[in-house]
């Protein structure tokens, strides 16, 4: 013979009726505040009362119905709230935080390279130091509109220096050279610079950086 | 379960990291699966739906648990079994109609005017709410908003447990009653 059920009677009252303990307890295991004995007993009684479900359902939407309102505080708490929960707040935080980041990084590589890469790219036809030189100028000559005095001063002292030089180079030397070296020559007429049309003029300044940090770098060559 | 007196739940939950909230959750989960199972098996009359529902139970659970306020976590999960038993029924009756006049399944539609209808309801919550009496509104605000359990309420306002217990779902009846009118 089986064992009578503790909870029969109880169990029979639930299909008539939930007692109120018993709602309460529905209460309790939603909130998660049943111990561990009355959990088990509870998810067992779950199985068999359809009131108890039901109500179940009852108490769940309300509590989670509440818990949106929650986060709205206009519901309960002042009106000097913000309405923006702390989650949603945190992540605009992170995404403005993400993209001053990625503005400042943007800037620097701007920058970088603004700075640099002239001076690491390798000119047209380098072989020599000489033809560095001579494939700069020629770089800067076809895109110069108005050319500084003192660039202007820098690249007459330049084609100086690449002239003298050119005396000492032998008639036979590759024609590449050769071609670059007469083009220098006609190209550092001063008429002709005030004349060619470019587009960019703003990188004045630059060309006269430029021209010395690579004198400077030729004579440090030429050094030793 | 119960958490610590000394510390606000709030300020607690929100040191709390991803995977330290990933982890609550599967925890929950795995605490309320049993009863989750005897309250699909009163809905769905086959093991295998009761299974395939907690398993999108457990898929929504991950994706969209973590904007659930923590005290309402297992009460939400209950509402996500109930909706998703609903739409399997809804779903089930649905492609047998569309077999039997197309011969194929159709693709269910989300309704738009559900949003507006949540939105209008929370609304009308809130309204409900403030007309609670303030000793009922005192024991939601506790439990629900600040995250205390009904004996730190009772001992804090100096009530039997009972009471507290009782005031809490009586308030929840009331506001039930409020929407539903």
């Amino acid at each position: 013979m089986n064992k009578p059920d503790p909870h029969s009677n109880e169990h029979e009252q639930d299909n008539v009726n939930l007692t109120e303990n018993c709602k309460n307890q529905c209460l309790q295991y939603l909130l998660d505040e049943l111990d561990p004995e009355q959990l088990a007993w509870f998810e067992e009684r779950l199985g068999k009362s359809d009131l108890l479900v039901n109500e179940l359902q009852r108490q769940a939407e309300m509590i989670v119905s509440l818990s949106e309102v929650s986060s709205q505080p206009n519901a309960i708490s002042g009106p000097g709230n913000s309405t923006i929960s702390p989650n949603e707040n945190g992540r605009s935080q992170k995404l403005l935080r993400r993209g001053f980041g990625i503005a400042i990084a943007v800037c620097a590589a701007v920058f970088v390279f603004r700075t640099w890469w002239p001076s690491i790219t390798p000119p047209q036809g380098s072989e020599s130091p000489d033809n560095k030189f001579a494939g700069r100028v020629i770089h800067d000559d076809a895109n110069m509109t108005q050319v500084s005095e003192a660039t202007l001063i820098a690249r007459a002292w330049a084609t100086a220096q690449v002239d003298d030089q050119d005396l000492s180079i032998t008639p036979n030397t590759s024609r590449d050279k050769t071609t670059d070296v007469q083009f220098i020559n006609t190209s550092t007429n001063e008429l002709e610079l005030e004349t060619v049309p470019t587009e960019e003029n703003s990188d004045d300044s630059f060309s006269w950086m430029f021209t010395a940090t690579f004198e400077i770098h030729e004579l440090e060559t030429n050094d030793g | 379960m119960t958490p610590d007196p000394a510390l606000p739940a709030d300020e607690d939950l929100s040191a709390e990291t991803a995977t330290e909230g990933i982890a609550r959750r599967r925890r929950v989960f795995n605490d309320t699966k049993v009863g989750l199972r005897f309250f699909l098996s009163k809905r769905l009359p086959q093991e295998a739906d009761i299974d395939d529902c907690l398993q999108v139970v457990f898929v929504k659970l991950m994706e969209k648990g973590d904007g659930v306020a923590p005290p309402a976590l297992r009460s939400w999960l209950y509402r996500v079994a109930s909706n998703e038993s609903a739409r399997l029924w809804r779903t089930k009756a649905a492609a047998e109609k569309m077999y039997q006049k197309h011969g194929g399944v159709g693709i269910p539609v989300p309704d738009p005017t559900m949003t507006a209808m949540q939105a209008e309801a929370t609304e009308e919550l809130k309204k409900a709410l403030k007309e609670l009496p303030e000793s009922w509104q005192q024991i939601v605000s506790l439990r629900i908003y600040e995250n205390l359990t009904f004996q730190q309420i009772a001992n804090q306002l100096g009530i039997p447990l009972g009471t507290a217990l009782t005031r809490m779902r009586r308030a929840l009846e009331r506001l039930k009653n409020d929407l539903s009118k």
